[in-house]
């Protein structure tokens, strides 16, 4: 099962504002964590699962 | 994501398993059908219970896929209407590095353009020749034009003449490398040996006709000189003698073996047309004229009417004999009525030039011919 969760920091406020999505990929609980600029990449609201070919 | 890609993302994956290391480009479908460059980057990090963890990020590059593309479309136009050209066209850059070639140029070295760009052109060209070009790539390098011919043997064999021209390039005002152009002049080249050829052919022929002309006034001269002597023992011999026109027929007889002496000397003169001046002689040119009506014999009724006092000149005189005794002739020979007609040959002295008019009293010149 593949979750999206929120992960705003002041680094990803710095990626974000330069255009600059950030991602992780949790292999442990099979998450794939998406910033809101990597969401909206993929025009993803913000509760919409993440494709699961993604890392 | 772009299905097509899928496969290739899959193999990014699997590598960061490998190496720690994600790296992969990938196309994303968007709600209107578009399409958007997405560059993936990542790498494993520690994880002490031994789950896959990779951080990264993504980056839009969808604006600089579409440059990509629409330079790749540019120079692939442009690499199409240079290969359309022709000639050899070429672009080095300052450190004389192949970018660009067209495809006549690249069939001398019977190469790819892939295996062409990015090569030094003294690899192409060989040390001699390079050695040769290098001041006008040079002097273009250093915002010179230049131009020079030159010959290149070619793959199958055959010399091939070129006029080139190198060109710099100019990008904010700094060079940044060499425009050569090289237009095949070998049919010119031909078309002017050919010429040179013709040329020499023409001289030789001309000094064959003078020799020719040459010879042949002066082998017939002997012989008519002989007939004019002749001619002066029977005069002379005949003097006392009266009956019938035997008298006024050797006078005749006289002046038409004078005409026939000028004959030649115009012959030989116009063997030499256009090449030699010709002589220059001091004439009277009512005697000079009058001599000329006697030497054509107009028929009985044809007057040739001059008058005296005319200036004396010093002129080419064969040419201007040549001139007058065609004019008066045809003015004979086209009167409507031979045999009572009137030439009139009249002269206006002005002070630095004089005129001379031939004028008869026939038909005159249709207008529609004027």
């Amino acid at each position: 099962m593949i979750t999206i969760t929120a992960n705003v920091g002041d680094t990803e406020r710095l990626m974000s504002s330069v255009g600059v999505g950030m991602w992780t990929w949790d292999g442990r609980n099979d998450q794939l964590i998406l910033d809101p600029v990597s969401k909206s990449f993929y025009e993803l609201g913000w509760d919409d699962k993440a494709p699961e070919e993604l890392p | 994501m772009q299905p097509d890609d899928l496969a290739g993302y899959m193999e990014a994956v699997s590598e960061c398993k490998k190496t720690g290391k994600f790296s992969c480009e990938f196309r994303v479908v968007k709600s209107n059908g578009g399409h958007r460059y997405l560059s993936g980057r990542g790498h494993t990090v520690n994880d002490h219970q031994g789950a896959l963890t990779i951080r990264g990020v993504f980056i839009d590059v969808t604006t600089t896929k579409e440059l990509e593309s629409n330079l790749v479309a540019t120079k692939s136009r442009m690499q199409q209407l240079v290969d359309g050209i022709p000639g050899l066209f070429s672009y080095i850059d300052r450190d004389y590095t192949v970018m660009f070639m067209s495809a006549e140029y690249r069939g001398i070295f019977d190469r790819t353009n892939e295996e062409l760009i990015g090569i030094h052109i003294g690899e192409l060209l060989g040390e001699e020749m390079f050695n040769e070009r290098k001041p006008r790539y040079d002097e273009a390098l250093a915002g010179g034009v230049v131009q020079s011919e030159s010959s290149r043997s070619m793959p199958d064999g055959s010399t091939v003449h070129l006029a080139v021209m190198h060109k710099p390039h100019y990008v904010n005002g700094e060079v940044e490398g060499v425009i050569t152009l090289g237009i095949d002049i070998t049919e010119r080249r031909r078309i002017e040996e050919n010429l040179e050829a013709k040329s020499e052919e023409l001289v030789r022929s001309n000094k064959d006709l003078e020799q020719f002309a040459y010879v042949a006034s002066h082998d017939l001269k002997a012989p008519l000189r002989a007939v004019e002597v002749i001619i002066e023992w029977l005069h002379d011999d005949l003097e006392d003698y009266e009956e019938g026109d035997v008298k006024e027929n050797l006078i005749l007889l006289s002046q038409r073996t004078g005409r026939l002496a000028r004959l030649l000397d115009d012959l030989l003169a116009y063997s030499r047309a256009g090449r030699k001046v010709g002589d220059v002689k001091h004439i009277h040119l009512d005697e000079f004229v009058r001599d000329i009506g006697v030497l054509i014999g107009p028929p009985e009724g044809m007057q040739i009417v001059t008058s005296e006092g005319w200036p004396c000149l010093t002129t080419h005189h064969v040419a201007l004999e040549t001139v007058l005794r065609n004019l008066i002739s045809n003015a004979i020979k086209h009167h409507p009525n031979p045999t009572n007609g009137c030439i009139t040959v009249s002269c206006d002295d002005q002070d630095e030039k004089v005129t001379i008019s031939v004028a008869d009293d026939g038909t005159g010149i249709p207008v529609y011919l004027e």
